[in-house]
């Protein structure tokens, strides 16, 4: 039971909040993605640092993932970064 | 010509101006390396600012960020004045070498005349240099000219000669070489009566020119000053 719910979870919706930066000069963000596949901080990891490198952003740190419920406590947070990249 | 004393010892002075300028120069350099390679990069602020920020979970609002930013930009800014006060104290240490070498050739230089004159003082006349004219039939030496005979100037020329090559003549030998006959076959008094000539031409000279002046249809005065003059 406790396996099929993470799974619906997993394919219904995953996101994942993250660290990122800029060089030169140092710019800093935080943000919210969502991701495709494979809910764990892994997955996001790598799939982040692909999309944010795309953008011209260096992934620091995901910090973890979680479903729709986590998603307005961080709205105000990640800002002009809330499921931008 | 000067003694082979003092010429060794200017040898000496001057290996040490050498060592202590490149002393000095390899100081400085050091110096400046170190200050090249000691000062923080100018990078060091913005990875401590990406530092703080990945080890507080809880620096995720956008003011704090903004805040994170600004910190970093003033540090940024700092390090930009830190690497203009180092080409500053690079300027520094270059006028500094400069100073230090110049002190210490202008140190060393000083001991050098101090030496010298207290020598000159001493001996009365030191003879830097020794020209001998043949076809002016004169001695050079520093700035007094000397008449001499032929005889005297075939005579000094050979006593010359004989120096430059480290030798040193008997009275045959001086009269072997003038007369050009084997020295063996010369008498000892001959060449001792040559240079006996030259002694008494030049030392005539040398008197008249530096201590008995002889000024025309006036007299004979001493060349010295008056204040030199003890009677006891």
């Amino acid at each position: 039971m406790a396996l099929m719910l993470s799974t619906t979870i997993a394919q219904a919706a995953c996101y994942a909040d993250y660290k990122a930066k800029q060089d030169d000069p140092l710019r800093l963000h935080y943000g919210v993605a969502e991701l495709r596949g494979d809910c764990s901080v892994g997955s996001a990891e790598s799939q982040l640092r692909d999309r944010l490198a795309g953008n011209g952003w260096q992934l620091l740190n995901v910090l973890g993932v979680f479903d729709e419920a986590g998603l307005e406590e961080r709205k105000e947070s990640a800002g002009d970064f809330f499921l931008r990249y | 010509m000067t003694s082979s004393s003092a010429t060794e010892a200017r040898e000496i002075g001057s290996r040490i101006v050498v060592a202590g300028i490149a002393a000095i120069v390899l100081i400085l350099a050091i110096a400046a390396v170190l200050l090249f390679i000691n000062l923080p990069d100018a990078n060091a602020f913005n990875m401590r600012v990406e530092q703080l920020f990945v080890e507080n979970d809880n620096l995720t609002s956008n003011a704090e960020i903004k805040l994170l930013e600004i910190l970093a930009g003033s540090g940024t800014a700092f390090s930009d004045t830190l690497a203009s006060y180092r080409f500053v104290i690079f300027v520094l240490l270059i006028f500094a070498t400069a100073l230090l070498v110049a002190a210490v050739a202008f140190l060393v230089m000083l001991i050098a005349l101090n030496r010298r004159m207290g020598r000159i003082e001493r001996q009365g006349i030191e003879v830097n240099s020794l020209t001998i004219s043949r076809d002016q039939k004169a001695v050079y030496l520093n700035d007094f000219e000397f008449k001499l005979t032929d005889a005297a100037i075939e005579t000094l020329s050979v006593l010359a000669e004989a120096r430059m090559d480290d030798e040193v003549l008997t009275g045959a030998e001086i009269e072997g070489v003038i007369s050009g006959r084997n020295a063996a076959d010369c008498d000892e008094a001959a060449g001792a009566t040559r240079i006996k000539r030259l002694r008494d031409t030049l030392g005539n000279q040398m008197m008249s020119e530096l201590l008995v002046k002889n000024i025309a249809r006036k007299g004979y005065v001493l060349a010295i000053d008056k204040d030199v003059i003890r009677m006891t």
